[in-house]
């Protein structure tokens, strides 16, 4: 039997313009998990180092790196803590490495500071969360989407951040990818928020081969050492030396000048704030990512991301047979959200729906952006079962 | 033998759960049975498994769902076919599976109530006999399942049980998924 969806895989978010015909026969058919897909992006992204510490329901990732790294010379290292963790990948990162570590709830919130330490020193640095039930320990292997709001303003103080949301095993390979491109790019640490179901559940995905694939690296200083500002204003992302190399970079978790020295003048710290804000807003088209699903003619609209996007698509499938003319659009990227987009996509809508396992929070959101011009409700569950589409459909009745 | 739901233009989407008791090689079973789907036999898989905080004991399940297409979603809704190893599985899932569905029950795994859907077998009667080891059980239910639905093949399930069982494992765990066939065969011949 002809495997179908080869056309959407060729034309992938990861995989770039290429002149050569896409063979279908070039891909490895795999079945595995969303962990899993995790770990063959990185490797494939050229991840260099990573540091973490095993936590369910991300301890597949820990797992196959420790046995996967240290085979292509790479390094692994099993922390002693989550705030040790990401510390490291700090490091590795600023020593030139591709690095990343991956928790959940409870460890995510041990990394809160030094993903801060991340933002303000400009250090590219991926984390997955693979979101569990509840505060504090909570419930180790249940599902939930709680951690919306601690992946946008977990740490303290004003910063943007890039949160992608895989909904898939497919996804969470595409999505990984992306993450190290974006966090290189714009030199910023980047975050995968996935889930216990989407970390545990196995699908089929096809792994394409290396060439099809766009990998980017950090942009590096080209002019003379004496002359380099690691956090030079005349453009938006400036180049990362890597430690070691006669660059002098000094980093900081202080806010600082343009040569990363601590500065109390303020109008050096409006041009470093705008600076960073102004990575995110001028890259929003190329950082929001989306699907929609029936949404042209839709007069409810369901809005969604993770796994319960596809229970949002299966409400919108039952809500077409009872001749209700539903869609949805399924998050990819939850922060920074295009507002501009989400403002259209919900103008004229009856009613939207933000499905989501939690007691609202992306919700809260989508309800500012629709300034109260159309009605936004919640559909949430917290009791690490997966949201029912009968629900969501339940909800536009 | 067919149980499959033949959904929308031809598209074929089959749903079973795999149930049993911590330590009877579920999770590697349900693997196995997703990748005979969707490698070997070239189709779609979603596998979703739940299990208690025990290496051994509590409740353990695969839920597995095949599709001729992409599969949106992957959660079971009314399962065609369910594999109890143990009484406690089949009370546990017996209201996830369809009226006309299909359960093969492990008639050494305890008693249950009547039901018109039930197929009882010796399932770990025959591990044994077959392997010496009762932990194959998990492996002789999956040789039943190509006489439940068309979608997966016996050559599909002993090439992901070669690719897939743990190192030096594969050998023993075909014998215990080629005596279920076997049995299977017999079985369903006197059915029909």
């Amino acid at each position: 039997m002809k495997v179908k969806n080869i056309p959407y895989y060729g034309a992938s978010r990861i995989v770039r313009d290429i002149s050569c015909d896409i063979r279908e026969s070039d891909y490895i058919p795999a079945f595995i998990q969303g962990n899993e897909a995790c770990v063959e992006a990185a490797i494939m992204a050229n991840l260099g180092f990573y540091g973490g510490y095993p936590i369910t329901p991300s301890s597949e990732i820990a797992e196959m790196f420790s046995r996967r790294l240290p085979q292509d010379g790479k390094v692994f290292i099993q922390m002693e803590d989550e705030i040790a963790s990401i510390a490291s990948c700090i490091g590795a990162s600023i020593g030139g490495l591709k690095s990343m570590t991956a928790t959940s709830g409870p460890g995510f919130s041990l990394m809160q500071e030094n993903i801060g330490y991340a933002v303000m020193a400009e250090i590219p640095v991926v984390i997955v969360d693979v979101q569990r039930l509840g505060p504090s320990t909570g419930a180790a292997s249940s599902p939930a989407q709680g951690d919306v709001m601690q992946a946008r303003w977990g740490t303290h103080g004003d910063h943007p951040i890039l949160v992608l949301a895989p909904g898939s095993v497919k996804e969470s390979f595409e999505m990984t990818i992306l993450a190290f491109n974006f966090a290189e790019r714009l030199r910023t640490p980047v975050i995968i928020l996935s889930d216990e179901v989407i970390g545990h559940m196995r699908e089929k995905i096809l792994i394409p081969p290396q060439e099809y694939v766009l990998i980017e690296n950090r942009k590096q200083p080209t002019e003379r050492p004496a002359s380099y500002k690691p956090y030079s204003n005349d453009t938006d992302v400036p180049p990362m030396s890597v430690i070691g190399q006669g660059y002098r970079h000094h980093i900081t978790g202080l806010l600082h000048d343009e040569n990363g020295f601590p500065t109390s003048n303020k109008q050096e710290i409006n041009r470093w704030y705008d600076r960073i804000y102004k990575k995110f807003d001028d890259n929003i088209k190329d950082l929001f990512m989306y699907d929609e699903y029936m949404v042209d003619d839709a007069e409810y609209l369901f809005i969604s991301f993770g796994i319960s996007s596809r229970m949002a698509i299966k409400a919108v499938d039952n809500a077409r047979k009872e001749g209700i003319k539903a869609g949805a659009v399924k998050l990819l990227t939850l922060w920074p959200l295009d507002e501009e987009y989400i403002a259209s996509v919900v103008a004229g809508k009856k009613l939207v729906v933000v499905p989501e396992m939690n007691r609202g929070q992306l919700v809260y959101d989508i309800q500012r952006i629709s300034e109260g011009k159309v009605p936004v409700k919640h559909v949430g569950r917290t009791d690490g079962v997966m949201i029912d589409p009968n629900a969501i459909l339940e909800a536009i009745k | 033998m067919n149980d499959t739901t033949e959904v929308g233009e031809g598209m074929k989407r089959c749903e079973i759960i795999l149930a049993g008791i911590g330590g009877q090689g579920l999770l590697l079973s349900g693997l196995i049975l997703g990748d005979s789907a969707a490698i070997s036999e070239k189709l779609y898989a979603v596998q979703i498994e739940s299990y208690a905080p025990l290496a051994r004991g509590g409740s353990s399940s695969s839920d597995i769902v095949i599709s001729d297409e992409e599969i949106t979603y992957p959660r079971i809704e009314k399962a065609d076919i369910l594999i109890a190893l143990a009484s406690s599985s089949y009370n546990e899932n017996k209201h996830r599976v369809k009226e006309d569905g299909v359960i093969l029950f492990n008639s050494n795994g305890g008693e249950i109530e009547d039901d018109p859907r039930v197929i009882k077998a010796p399932l770990t009667d025959i591990a044994v006999e077959s392997t010496k080891r009762a932990i194959t059980v998990s492996m002789v239910s999956l040789g039943f399942i190509p006489y439940m639905t068309d979608l997966v093949s016996m050559r599909a399930i002993t090439s992901s049980i070669a690719r897939k069982a743990p190192t030096g494992t594969a050998e023993v765990n075909i014998s215990a998924a080629e005596a279920g066939a076997k049995f299977a065969e017999e079985l369903f011949a006197d059915k029909k």
